[in-house]
Order: structure tokens, then C-alpha cells, then sequence
């Protein structure tokens, strides 16, 4: 009997917070050999702020974006080398939240996991604003990674 | 592969999100060499008749010890693992309280809550007792749809 496998979108953005969802993701996904898809989304806002110092070239600015959510993917799949079952990556471009929210329903994942705050200045014990928005909008479970 | 310890904080109020948290809990217990505490909370009754007619009574009145042990007894029922695996528990007082003083009492891994129970609904799509608890605790939070 086949048993439909379970599917784990985890969202990274760098941060040491996100490091540790993925972490987490790999825990739970080895267990039942989950399909895991990560995801970075390039965010408007933020990215602007962290390639400041580069070329005010708007060309040049969101090649340098891009760069920036395919280093972050890279560096998560590496964790994932001996990673038993399959292993996606996806890079989107928007708001976090809503691209999350979006490839979540997308991909009819069973599970989200995402740290409780990403690069944002608020102390550990709050929630940041874009796990907030997830959690209360997604269909599937949602695992926060503190 | 050995199984990885995990322990868990499994909080159940009766409803039907909550039984859903439960099957999740199984998952885990399935997939990790699980202990589980399984807590529900008893919250004060409030009687507007006896602020104003009675003498103040010692003690606050609290919903029927049997409804609490019957959610448990459905819970244990259903995560179907060892008795030495998971540890019931009867709390009084106000939910979001009483998980998070449970989660800093021993050391958990995981807390495992619906995303609403049978509060009254709010405007957002999180219950008040799974934000407030998100919101304050250092442990991991699965929160079950």
C-alpha cells in the first residue's frame, strides 16, 4: 500500500532563526521521508535596505536580490546532502507572507515550518509579522521554530 | 534508525480542532521516541448571580473535574501509545497561562496546539489561547489547523 507522502514547505531567509526551522524541517521530514520544498522569497522591501551600499543601478539591484535568494537557497541544500527523500527549492519574489501563503496552497503542502521571526530587530519571545500573517491564514498546520 | 527523543506538551480542551492537535500528537509518537503530557485546562465559571447575592465564596467555581478527565481519557484513548509515554493533566485557571507555565516548568520540545478550541470566535483566524502562547513561549509551537 502506498501512502501518499507528506509534504513540507519550510521558508528561509537567512537569518539563524530560519536555519534552525530548516533544521527542524529535516528532523521530522527524515523520519517519514517527507518531501521537502524550501523556499526563499525575495522581498521588496528588505532587500533594498541589505544592497544599499552596491550600485543604485536599478538593473544591478535586483540581480544582486536574486543572488542573494539563490545563495541563501544553496547554502540551505547543503544541509540536505544526506537528506533521504526529495528535496525542492523554490525562489519567489513579493511579500513573504503572501508568497508563502501562496506556494503553501500551491503545492498542497501538509505542513509549513518557518521560524518565529526572520532578520527583524524584535526581541525572541515576539512573533514576527510574517509568521503572524501565516499562521492565520493558512490551511495547513504550521510548525514555528523559536 | 533509532528513534529521537522528543517531548511534548500536548494541551486539549474537548473540541474538535483539539482532536485533530491529538492526531498530530500520534503522528509524532509514531515517527520520535515520544513522551507526552497531555493537559487540559478547567476554566472559572463566571456567575453573575453570586458577585451580587451571595457571600463571596473561597472558592472560584471551575467547570466539572469529569469533563476534564474525560477529554483525556478521549485523548489517551486515541494517541493509542504506552501508559510510561504520556502523563495527564487537570489545571485550573486560564489556559494561555497555564500552558505557559507548563512549558517552562520542565523541558519540552514541542508544544502541540489547535489553532482554536471552543473559545468564542475572534477576528483573527488564531485562538486567543494559541497567540498568546506563540507569542511568549521559547519552545517550538506546532499549531494544528
Amino acid at each position: 500500500m502506498t501512502e501518499k507522502k507528506t509534504k513540507i514547505l519550510v521558508s528561509v531567509d537567512g537569518s539563524e532563526n530560519s536555519m534552525r526551522a530548516l533544521k527542524e524541517a529535516k528532523k521530522y521530514g527524515e523520519m517519514s521521508q517527507a518531501e521537502i520544498t524550501i523556499l526563499s522569497v525575495l522581498n521588496h522591501g528588505f532587500a533594498l535596505q541589505s544592497t544599499s551600499k552596491t550600485s543604485a543601478n536599478n538593473g544591478k539591484t535586483e540581480q544582486t536580490r536574486e543572488e542573494i535568494g539563490e545563495a541563501i537557497l544553496t547554502e540551505a541544500l547543503k544541509s540536505f546532502e544526506d537528506y533521504s527523500g526529495d528535496v525542492y527549492t523554490s525562489l519567489r519574489n513579493g511579500y513573504p507572507a503572501d508568497e508563502i501563503l501562496e506556494e503553501a496552497d500551491f503545492g498542497e503542502f501538509d505542513l509549513i515550518v518557518m521560524g518565529s521571526r526572520g532578520l527583524g530587530l524584535f526581541s525572541r519571545t515576539f512573533l514576527g509579522s510574517v509568521s503572524n500573517k501565516v499562521l492565520n491564514h493558512a490551511k495547513s498546520n504550521v510548525l514555528i521554530v523559536k | 534508525m533509532t528513534k529521537q527523543k522528543k517531548n511534548i506538551l500536548l494541551a486539549v480542551d474537548g473540541s474538535e480542532n483539539s482532536k485533530r492537535a491529538v492526531l498530530e500528537a500520534k503522528k509524532y509518537g509514531q515517527l520520535f521516541d515520544v513522551e507526552i503530557t497531555l493537559l487540559t485546562v478547567l476554566i472559572p465559571i463566571a456567575n453573575q448571580y453570586y458577585t451580587y447575592l451571595a457571600p463571596p465564596m473561597l472558592e472560584e467555581p471551575h467547570q466539572s473535574k469529569e469533563i476534564g478527565e474525560f477529554v483525556l481519557k478521549d485523548a489517551t484513548k486515541i494517541l493509542n501509545l504506552s501508559k510510561e509515554q504520556v502523563h495527564s493533566k487537570i489545571e485550573y485557571g486560564n489556559p494561555a497561562d497555564i500552558i505557559l507555565r507548563e512549558a517552562e516548568r520542565a523541558d519540552y520540545d514541542l508544544i502541540i496546539l489547535g489553532s482554536r478550541g471552543l473559545g468564542l470566535f475572534s477576528r483573527s483566524f488564531l485562538g486567543s489561547v494559541s497567540n498568546k502562547v506563540l507569542h511568549h513561549t521559547d519552545t517550538n509551537v506546532l499549531i494544528v489547523k
